[in-house]
């Protein structure tokens, strides 16, 4: 193993050496004990700055988890947010069903982590659930052929669908809580609505005949557009955020990673 | 508690020797910038023969399009990539679909062959089981579609759907050169 990139203070240095000397073979790090990190196992990420990221809406690196509750209604159980606290890790995202743009690639984060899990055996320790912002639309149904449609493993039992009951709820769960806003874009098609950040030229262009009535009640259903907050929340077993995958949709390799880092050096 | 700060230095130091264009790290970029490209397993399907393809082949102007059968975008757009591969079928040009989602537990091999003939793909078709051509390519979705020059350097790039038109300039604009 090669040396800490980090500043190291030798003398704690040496201190975690003589702790951890009999369990594992250590290189030098001397912990981060003097940014409020200690509850956990990632670094923080690249150009972290604590003040930015203490006025962030969303929970940003090494906060806790809000503690808020929403129904399952495929599993037909209540999840609270803190009920993982000292039993998994919980990756959180906020999705709405019809979107085609940034929210597949939410989605398919979670489906990665969870097929992961799976494979290499932590799916006892990982728990996945996506959070609808659009529950007068995504009722039980559609959202377990959401479920359904990204392949998730449904028999595994490490995935939940929560779902606000009203909008109002949602709003509170969702935005007051997590920081994420989302608002119903009455202008939508125009490619810039949707902060990932990839220079796409934008999901729409071919439906520009369908775009400007909005109709958004109608169920031509996937018209509807929201604008909204791309988050992935990756809290630990603790409690505490190990990262905040935003604004950008994360490539799921990078989210395993970080995965596997947190389960293995817990 | 100690393990941790130890697994969290050598994550930092990864992140670091990363580093260069991409964020995501990992990318091995050759001088003249192109992507390193990979060996990826290719499926027998209408189009494609089992066995394995480099992604993107270096010396061949390339067209690749990250896909997932869950994605309804990706089906929809099909046709307009089949009349694309249609039109360049006779070049040089290598055309290639890559599945990224996981493959083996609640999707297999035979889903992602059973999508492509309902679809009507006609081109190879290969799987990014190990996520690094994703990676590389920081494609944070599906589909993603790609023109590579023949120096593996991505020229064009595309989240979402692609109109004919578009895909073949920037095709075009390439084979052309």
């Amino acid at each position: 193993m090669t040396p800490d990139p980090r500043p190291v203070d030798r003398r704690t240095f040496l201190q975690a050496t003589a702790v951890a000397g009999a369990t594992v073979a250590v290189a030098g790090c001397a912990g981060s004990d003097d940014d409020g990190t200690d509850n956990v196992v990632l670094p923080p990420p690249e150009d972290y700055d604590e003040v930015v990221a203490e006025e962030m809406a969303i929970p940003t690196y090494g906060e806790q988890v809000p503690e808020l509750a929403a129904p399952d209604p495929i599993r037909d159980v209540d999840v609270t947010t803190t009920q993982f606290v000292g039993d998994s890790h919980s990756m959180y995202t906020f999705v709405f069903t019809r979107c085609e743009e940034a929210c597949s690639g939410l989605m398919a984060n979670l489906r990665h982590a969870q097929e992961d899990s799976i494979n290499e055996g932590y799916d006892d320790e990982l728990v996945l659930l996506n959070v609808t912002f659009d529950p007068e639309y995504d009722t039980a149904e559609v959202l377990d052929q959401y479920e359904r449609d990204y392949s998730i493993d449904q028999d595994v039992g490490n995935f939940y669908s929560l779902r606000p009951e009203t909008p109002a709820e949602a709003e509170e769960f969702v935005t007051d809580g997590f920081g994420v806003a989302f608002e119903e874009d009455e202008s939508h098609g125009h490619g810039d609505d949707d902060d990932h950040g990839n220079g796409h030229d934008n999901g729409h262009d071919d439906n520009d005949d369908h775009d400007n009535g909005h109709d958004d009640n109608g169920h031509d259903g996937d018209r509807v557009h929201y604008a909204h907050t791309n988050l992935i929340l990756f809290v630990n077993r603790d409690g505490y955020v190990e990262r905040a995958y935003h604004p950008d949709v994360p490539t799921p390799a990078d989210v395993i990673e970080d995965v596997q880092t947190v389960v293995e050096g817990w | 508690m100690r393990r941790r700060d130890l697994l969290a230095g050598a994550a930092a130091l990864t992140a670091t020797a990363a580093g260069g264009a991409y964020a995501f790290g990992v990318v091995d970029v050759s001088d003249d910038g192109g992507i390193e490209p990979f060996e990826l397993e290719t499926l027998e399907a209408p189009g494609s023969d089992a066995g394995t393809a480099i992604v993107p082949e270096p010396g061949r102007v390339t067209f690749l399009e990250l896909f997932a059968t869950w994605c309804d975008v990706c089906a929809q757009t099909m046709p307009t990539k089949g009349d694309v591969f249609d039109e360049y079928a006779e070049t040089d040009l290598q055309f290639v679909s890559v599945t990224n989602e996981p493959i083996g537990n609640t999707v297999t091999r035979d889903d992602v062959v059973d999508w492509w003939e309902t679809h009507e793909g006609r081109w190879p078709v290969a799987m990014d089981g190990d996520l690094e051509l994703t990676q590389t390519l920081d494609a944070a979705g599906v589909p993603y579609s790609f023109v590579l020059d023949e120096n593996n350097v991505v020229t064009w790039s595309n989240y979402g759907r692609t109109s004919a038109d578009g895909l073949q300039s920037a095709i075009g604009s390439q084979l052309d050169d």
